[in-house]
């Protein structure tokens, strides 16, 4: 498979979604929660999210329902030396793939999934927000 | 800051050691009172379906869960705080420590390596305040060692 690259139509300002399994939820700095660095690591470097603006909340509630949705821009994954690609599945538009940058080390991907966890938020359980 | 650094740190005293010396394996008698339930609750990862997280992980590993389990049972003192422990993509497991502003995460993976991150400070963007690593070797001394370097003196 060719190696994935970036997506400059993809604005740093886009809003990306990714469901977090609840084990994947701890404390954070100063109370607060936040998702593990693991919840942004994968077996084969691709981080599966969302474009927001496309993507119907309930929906993915439904799909991954023992999850919260950690919320996070396409910039503050390309600040922790990712790319951010769109990969539509089975019609799924949306879909998008947060993939460390060509010749990365295990790790620093292992050091920016702890960067990038620090830096989302997660949405409230009870969040029914529709966006686009 | 360099791994050597973990090892020329000043070794601090624990306030209540569970045991005076250490040794391969802690008497659960002698344990603190939060590693039956750590133990317990890694234990109870082995029950977790396949595609756990929805996005088709396997089941936890057997090695990844009894590689955990060893180093719960060998770092119980009194001091550390219970671990957050977490199932991890790939059929490994996640023990992550916070105290204070230090932070450590091992990630026990089916192959027999540990990996490790160490945490200090909330500013990420300081290279110097990540560390990582893997363990290869005596994982259970080594995880100790990395351990009281997070309770430590600061």
């Amino acid at each position: 498979m060719p190696p994935r690259e970036n997506d400059p139509q993809i604005n740093d300002d886009v809003v990306l979604w990714r469901a977090v399994p609840l084990s994947h939820v701890c404390v954070g700095d100063e109370g607060s929660e936040r998702p593990e660095s693991w919840a942004f690591k994968s077996a084969e470097n691709e981080v599966s999210c969302w474009i927001a603006a496309e993507t119907n909340l309930q929906d993915l509630k439904e799909k991954f329902p023992n999850s919260r949705i950690a919320q996070f821009t396409a910039g503050q994954a390309r600040e922790c030396a990712n790319i951010v690609t769109r990969d539509p599945v089975e019609g799924d538009a949306a879909h998008v793939l947060v993939c460390p940058v060509p010749g990365k080390s295990l790790g620093r991907v292992t050091k920016d999934a702890r960067r990038l966890a620090s830096r989302t938020t997660l949405l409230p359980v009870d969040a029914r927000l529709r966006l686009g | 800051m360099s791994s050597a650094s973990v090892w020329d740190s000043p070794t601090p005293t624990l306030e209540r050691p569970a045991q005076s010396q250490w040794s391969k394996v802690t008497p659960l008698v002698s344990a603190a009172p939060w590693v039956l339930d750590a133990l317990y609750r890694i234990d109870g990862l082995a029950n977790l379906p396949g595609n756990w997280d929805g996005y088709a992980s396997p089941r936890i590993d057997a090695k990844a869960i009894a590689a955990a389990k060893r180093l719960v049972a060998n770092v119980a003192f009194d001091s550390l705080p219970f671990p957050h422990i977490v199932p991890v993509l790939g059929g490994s497991v996640g023990l992550h420590w916070r105290y204070g502003d230090r932070e450590l995460e091992f990630t026990f993976h089916p192959d027999g390596t540990v990996g490790f991150l160490k945490v200090l400070g909330a500013d990420l963007d300081r290279e110097e305040n990540l560390e990582e690593g893997t363990l290869r070797r005596d994982q259970e001394t080594a995880g100790l060692k990395l351990l009281l370097w997070m309770v430590g003196a600061r």
